[in-house]
């Protein structure tokens, strides 16, 4: 018996493994499997969690005796610092290098942004920049009031900022702030993310028609006659823009850097390139976080109890941002004297695209003739620039304190 | 409690300001291209 577990041992881990470790590890297989499901389904979003519920899968099925006293994978070592341990694992483990030299640096995360970028357009923001900006920062309402609730929960400052990040609903924002912020808990935190962020299509809408009559929802917006935005135009906020949020918070210059960038090529004209950032570096960026998400996801490195109050925060962060975002809708439908539909305020919350189609989309279930999709456009990427913002505040004050 | 509150709401503070200031600036940018754009066309 000890020789067959010997040969398998995938299997043969499980029993000499701590009891509560080897049922993380068939729960981890058995959730691997149901992501790749509602993945396949569209449930949740199937660009991440399918190979993120195969990575999930594999990782905890292909445990073995690295030797005589030690059990593990090759697949790679989140937790390892020492120097010459890392050379001597990026030798072996086959996805180490790919975590060492883009994952745990931010590199994923800016080219996820730099694709961000590419795929979306300013002019809007351009058009109505203070209603957007207004709508987004009411949005970010989940990113600051879930920090003093993670803090009494017993999470550090650090832990606290980088969970209340997974309100402003940017996955690469989270995992950004999370690497520099709570080194040790950034695999559950970005986990967490990521699950909720493809929730968001199917939860918002529920929120949207709970916090706004029907009346409301259906309500036609009057846009005034406003000039064209050029792409000059867009060209010269996406390089002034960057330099001031670069000198104002320079710990978050990469991703300011990332987004302005990829969209500045966009406006430039540069196909190629444009071609190259989207088709390109997001889809591998994006295929390789779900997939180094997914092998994460080990029971030992899993097994913490943080991560109860992570999912609890998780989904108070979204909740409190969706009513933030609708809360802003309605100031400024009063603002505006009541030529305003507050469903754009869900599109603050900078899930792009996402919550900019679900305000259009909870809009065409009441009426086929109110078209809100550029004020939503504008709110939605407004909430992407006040993410980075207050990413850029936490990762440059929370140190200091 | 009372300090990571304070905490909170002064990076919210700080975040509507600059929020803020980058519309402005964005306001700023268009009146100020639009207008050197008229005078080159005059």
């Amino acid at each position: 018996m000890i020789k067959l577990l010997n040969l398998f041992q995938g299997v043969g881990t499980l029993f000499v493994q701590d009891p509560k470790i080897a049922i993380a590890r068939i729960v981890l297989i058995l959730l691997g499997i149901l992501m790749v499901y509602l993945g396949k389904k569209e449930i949740l979003e199937p660009l991440i969690m399918i190979p993120m519920g195969f990575g999930m899968a594999a990782v905890n099925s292909g445990v073995l005796f690295l030797s005589a006293t030690q059990i593990g994978t090759i697949f790679m070592d989140p937790l390892v610092t020492n120097t010459d341990e890392i050379m001597n694992i990026l030798q072996i483990d086959w996805l180490q290098p790919i975590y060492t030299f883009a994952f745990s640096n931010g590199l994923i995360a800016c080219l996820v942004f730099m694709g961000i970028g590419v795929i979306s357009d300013v002019g809007s923001v351009l058009k109505y920049p203070f209603t957007g900006m207004l709508i987004a920062m009411f949005a970010e309402l989940g990113t600051v009031a879930t920090f003093p609730i993670a803090h009494a929960m017993g999470l550090s400052y650090g832990e606290a900022a980088a969970v209340s990040l997974i309100g402003g609903a940017d996955g690469p924002m989270v995992l950004f702030a999370s690497l520099s912020l709570a080194k040790d808990l950034f695999v559950p935190i970005t986990i967490v993310a990521y699950l909720y962020l493809s929730l968001t299509y199917g939860g918002y809408p529920f929120l949207v028609r709970l916090l706004i009559p029907k009346d409301l929802r259906g309500k036609a917006v009057k846009t005034t006659n406003k000039r064209n935005i050029s792409s000059g135009e867009k060209l010269a906020f996406d390089i002034i823009a960057c330099i001031v949020l670069c000198l104002l918070f320079p710990s978050a210059s990469p991703l300011f850097l990332s987004f302005f960038l990829g969209n500045a090529i966009r406006e430039s004209g540069m196909t190629r390139y444009a071609k190259l950032l989207e088709d390109v570096f997001l889809y591998s960026a994006t295929f390789l976080l779900g997939l180094m998400l997914g092998v994460l996801c080990e029971a030992s490195t899993i097994l913490n109890p943080k991560i109860l109050f992570l999912l609890l925060l998780g989904i108070i962060a979204l909740l409190l941002s969706g009513i933030g975002g609708i809360l802003g809708g309605y100031i400024v439908y009063l603002i505006n004297g009541k030529n305003f539909n507050p469903v754009i305020g869900i599109s603050g919350v900078s899930c792009v695209p996402t919550t900019a189609k679900v305000a259009q989309k909870e809009v065409n279930r009441v009426t086929r003739y109110s078209f809100i999709l550029e004020y939503a456009m504008s709110a939605n990427i407004c909430g992407v620039i006040t993410t980075a913002i207050l990413t850029g505040i936490y990762v440059t004050f929370i140190p200091l304190m | 409690m009372k300090e990571s509150v304070s905490f909170a709401f002064a990076v919210y503070l700080l975040g509507f300001a600059v929020s803020i200031f980058i519309a402005a600036i964005i306001k700023f940018i268009l009146f100020f291209i639009r207008k050197f754009s008229k005078r080159v066309q005059n």
